[in-house]
């Protein structure tokens, strides 16, 4: 019986010309995608770009940061307190604030003079009443934030800060960048080839908010906290706040922490910044100017102007840089003088341009790899997956002899469409991906081992050789199916668990093994037709 | 070439023996957990921080420990790792209570106070630690080359060329031993060479890797993997349970997965194995293979089944197994045979991955043979009993007939 081969061997072209070219064309785009690749690109080249690498095999950063958005919920507390402060001026309602604002709103303390129905209708037309809740309760009413107003906030700070990590991450020049929110109040962060992690991880995860803030005419420095205390007799007024800073001194190793008593009111922050550059300061030491834009620029020389011969602290991330003497009104410029080395002065720029953070961000998660161990797991990668295929192909070719050239020519097929598909989907190769190369490998034999065994079988049994190469592969197919729901279906597990390495290896593992059930089963099948097929009559075949 | 040919081995007859050792080595491992006190869980579970260092010069490890203690961070431990002329060393830091601290910033700096030397003071360029767009942010803005008189050439290209080509050679190299090793490097002008002399150093180590996982994360993972490892339990109960139609089948498939999973975890205990991301992928990957393996055995006997419905259920059994052995054991060496290289080759951090795939195979195998077959026997006989002991209103088809019936 002639069978049909015209189809299948097209069908078959097609599918190998197919993933050779899927390949060579990605390696052909992430060549010009890169900045320094040369005009025209050797084979070997294209070649090595085929595949996306992993943070893992190309190094680079993944970071998992949270948003602490009691933060910015803390802010927003703060902000309403003191517009009903102003509101309650103009009306002419003392308002005393039991404490200072916190993530969860505010309290306000009621004397015996309170006007209780003043302040109801206060509160009520000062604030939007869908935002807060007020509960009266005797002395101290608690102001606090409706649920849905909170989250919405939250909402808001996170999705503000992946803005600012991305602007950050970008004005960097990173390559691929992936930033992305996981959960409520996660951001994932992965930067691949990344060569100096550290300095990046400062610049995503400084806050950068910058504070001009007046100091107190008593406002120090202390050298500790317990002198502020004894200095403002106990307690400190509550429009003032305490910050931490630095003495100045130019080694930055004899600095010791200070204590200024502040304003609690920002006379500018970050906000009203135009932009930022790297100067000198009076040392000649890197510093960072800064720009203010018109509203700031208003409100800068208004407050400089009125205060002459006052101090002025310029705090960042809560902590006092410098506090210098105003000599004469300034209106739209200052420096930020804190000793900086000239890397971290160009981070702080950076910093300031992109934008302050809306609340802190803490890291949970941190894998750096560097690029030279990347290299190092790469080259091991490739020479373990070389050794395990010709193992794989000897061990083959012995037991099988000529079956086993046919099983051998689809496993080269089934690396071959392996790599293509990968290409072609723009999947990323991680380190445990290159095991699950090998595996694939290992596993993908399988089913030709199954055909092989179940054709020994049929000849056995007294098939003749042609009937047998038939029989075997209808009677395996289904054992063939069932064994790779199994592998596929654990593989599916382990991508819904994995990170991004562990994601690779399902990948790797999923795309290999559906390979395989075309490359086992048809291209396997075809490979005997035409061996065997035309010839009339077959007394053995080497199997 | 053959390895079974016509085989008639009586696997059944052995499987108490298989059950008893199976439950022994269970139970060995077990005993190794308890004493342990439970899986040697690594960073990703635990939450902790690891950090790889390679060292231009042997590194003196109590020395390393000392300095790391010294700037307030504890660690577990100081080791070398990998090959010993790579001068690596691995650092172990137990978890901090507190999110968010960042310890491969706080060690590196301390390290480079205690071995940077004066030669390195703050805020100059480290070749080893710094990356390609500072480099080329001070090359172009001290311009060694006096590009910015020519204006033929653009100088952000010209440095971009550089300071790839001396970022590369880092890369392959794992780092510049000195300045001058730098500047020597293929593409590096003799002007940038020499200041690269004159303005860059070539600090004492590079970081590797450093993985810091926090409580939140580790406890996460954790809770994440349990539930990876029992869904695929139960997808497998389901699918096994369905293709087969029957339930002898599917709980025997899957207790023969639990076996594997817990004795190549017993062994792991035992071997102390440290248990990572990596490891729990290959737990899970060992699940699908064993299950593989298993499923070939029992499309064979509802094959079998299907074909002589006379023979009792024992017979059968046996006689799949065997016609299926040449198949299993030369799949299982096959498969071996790729761990094998991928153990001695794959590299340091892919060895547990590859050492847990070494023995899951190996157990896998096995419990597909005198494991899951065997089990549906002792749960079809086990039926049989039961059913015989009750007075029985109604007689019920006997045992091996509703696994036939059942089986297809």
């Amino acid at each position: 019986m002639q069978k049909p081969v015209g189809w299948r061997i097209a069908l078959t072209l097609v599918v190998l010309v197919g993933s050779l070219a899927a390949y060579w064309w990605r390696g052909h785009e992430a060549l010009k995608k890169s900045p320094l690749a040369p005009p025209n690109p050797t084979v070997g080249e294209v070649l090595k770009n085929g595949l996306k690498l992993g943070l893992d095999l190309r190094g680079g950063i993944h970071l998992v940061m949270q948003v602490k958005t009691s933060d910015a919920l803390r802010v927003e507390a703060q902000d309403a307190l003191e517009h009903v402060k102003d509101e309650a001026g103009k009306r002419g309602v003392t308002v005393t604030p039991a404490g200072p604002a916190d993530a969860s709103g505010f309290a306000i303390a009621l004397d015996e003079k309170t006007e209780t129905a003043k302040l109801r209708d206060l509160l009520k037309t000062a604030l939007p009443p869908n935002a807060w809740d007020v509960a009266e309760r005797g002395r101290e009413w608690k102001v606090s934030l409706k649920d849905a107003e909170r989250m919405a906030i939250e909402d808001q700070a996170v999705r503000q800060a992946v803005e600012t990590v991305r602007n950050r991450v970008d004005a960097l020049g990173v390559a691929e960048p992936f930033i992305g929110r996981q959960g409520t109040d996660r951001i994932l962060i992965q930067l691949p080839g990344v060569d100096d992690p550290a300095r990046v991880k400062e610049i995503i995860g400084t806050t950068g908010l910058l504070e001009l803030k007046l100091v107190d005419d008593k406002g120090g420095p202390y050298p500790a906290a317990e002198a502020v205390a004894a200095a403002y007799g106990g307690t400190i007024p509550p429009d003032l706040v305490t910050v931490e800073g630095f003495s100045e001194d130019t080694d930055a190793r004899t600095r010791t922490p200070v204590y200024y008593v502040l304003k609690r009111a920002s006379v500018i922050t970050g906000r009203d910044l135009k932009n930022a550059r790297v100067g000198r300061d009076k040392f000649n030491q890197p510093a960072v100017e800064f720009f203010l834009n018109a509203a700031g620029a208003v409100k800068f020389g208004d407050a400089t102007g009125r205060n002459v011969g006052k101090r002025l602290a310029i705090v960042l991330d809560n902590r006092v840089q410098s506090a210098p003497v105003i000599n004469s009104q300034i209106r739209d410029t200052g420096i930020i003088e804190g000793n900086f080395t000239l890397e971290r002065a160009e981070g702080l720029t950076l910093v300031l341009k992109s934008g302050a953070l809306p609340a802190e961000m803490i890291s949970l998660e941190e894998r750096t790899v560097g690029p030279s161990l990347g290299l190092d797991s790469i080259r091991q990668g490739v020479l373990a997956s070389v050794v395990g295929m010709l193992l794989v192909f000897a061990a083959t070719l012995i037991y099988y002899r000529l079956a086993g050239v046919n099983a051998v020519l689809a496993l080269i097929l089934n690396a071959i469409i392996l790599l293509g598909a990968m290409a072609w989907i723009n999947a990323t190769l991680t380190l445990p991906g290159i095991a699950g190369f090998i595996l694939t490998i290992g596993m993908a034999v399988d089913s030709n081992v199954l055909i092989f065994e179940r054709i020994r079988e049929e000849m056995d049994g007294g098939k003749a050789p042609k009937a047998a190469i038939d029989l075997g592969f209808k009677r395996a197919f289904g054992t063939i199916v069932d064994t790779h729901v199994t592998t596929i279906s654990a593989a599916a597990f382990l991508f819904q668990f994995g990170t991004g390495p562990v994601r690779g290896f399902a990948v790797t593992l999923v795309i290999g093994l559906a390979a395989s059930m075309f490359t086992a089963v048809f291209v396997s099948h075809l490979l005997f037709d035409l061996v065997y097929g035309s010839k009339p009559k077959v007394e053995t075949i080497s199997i | 070439m053959r390895l079974f040919k016509n085989t008639h081995i009586d696997f059944l007859g052995i499987k108490w023996y298989c059950i008893g050792g199976s439950i022994l080595l269970a139970l060995i491992g077990a005993i190794s957990l308890l004493a342990k006190g439970g899986p040697r869980l690594g960073i990703d579970f635990t939450g902790g921080a690891q950090l790889l260092y390679a060292f231009s010069k042997a590194p003196d490890e109590n020395q390393i420990r000392k300095v790391v203690e010294g700037a307030g961070v504890k660690l577990d431990s100081a080791q070398r790792f990998d090959k010993p002329e790579k001068n690596e060393v691995l650092l172990r830091i137990p978890m901090e209570q507190k999110e968010g601290r960042d310890l491969s910033g706080e060690v590196t700096r301390a390290l480079l106070k205690a071995f940077g030397g004066p030669a390195a003071p703050a805020g100059s360029f480290d070749l080893n630690l710094n990356g390609a767009d500072l480099l080329l942010a001070r090359l172009l803005a001290e311009d060694p080359e006096k590009l910015a008189s020519r204006p033929s050439l653009d100088p952000k290209t010209e440095y971009q060329r550089t300071t790839q080509a001396i970022i590369r050679a880092r890369s392959e190299r794992g780092l510049f031993r000195s300045v001058e090793e730098a500047g020597q490097v293929p593409g590096v002008s003799p002007a940038v060479a020499a200041w690269l002399k004159e303005k860059t150093v070539a600090g004492p180590f590079t970081l590797l890797q450093a993985e810091n996982v926090g409580p939140q994360v580790g406890r996460d993972l954790r809770r994440q993997g349990a539930w990876a490892i029992a869904l695929s339990w139960a997808a497998m109960l389901a699918y096994v349970g369905l293709r087969f139609r029957s339930v002898s089948f599917g709980t025997a498939a899957v207790v023969a997965l639990i076996h594997d999973t817990w004795v190549t975890l017993g062994l792991c205990s035992i071997l102390s194995v440290e248990i990572s991301l990596t490891v729990v992928a290959a737990f899970l990957t060992l699940i699908g293979y064993s299950m593989n393996d298993t499923v070939v055995v029992y499309d064979r006997i509802r094959e079998n089944l299907q074909k002589t419905r006379k023979k009792p259920l024992t017979d059968v059994v046996n006689e799949s197994i065997n016609q299926t052995l040449s198949r299993t054991v030369l799949t299982s060496g096959l498969t071996f045979l790729v761990v094998v290289a991928l153990f001695f080759l794959g590299g340091e951090v892919l060895r547990p991955f590859s050492f847990v795939m070494l023995i899951g195979i190996i157990v896998g195998t096995y419990s597909s043979i005198f494991i899951a077959a065997p089990l549906v026997i002792v749960w079809e006989e086990w039926k049989t009993k039961r059913s015989a002991k009750r007075p029985a209103p109604a007689p019920e088809p006997s045992g091996k007939g509703k696994a036939a019936a059942k089986a297809r």
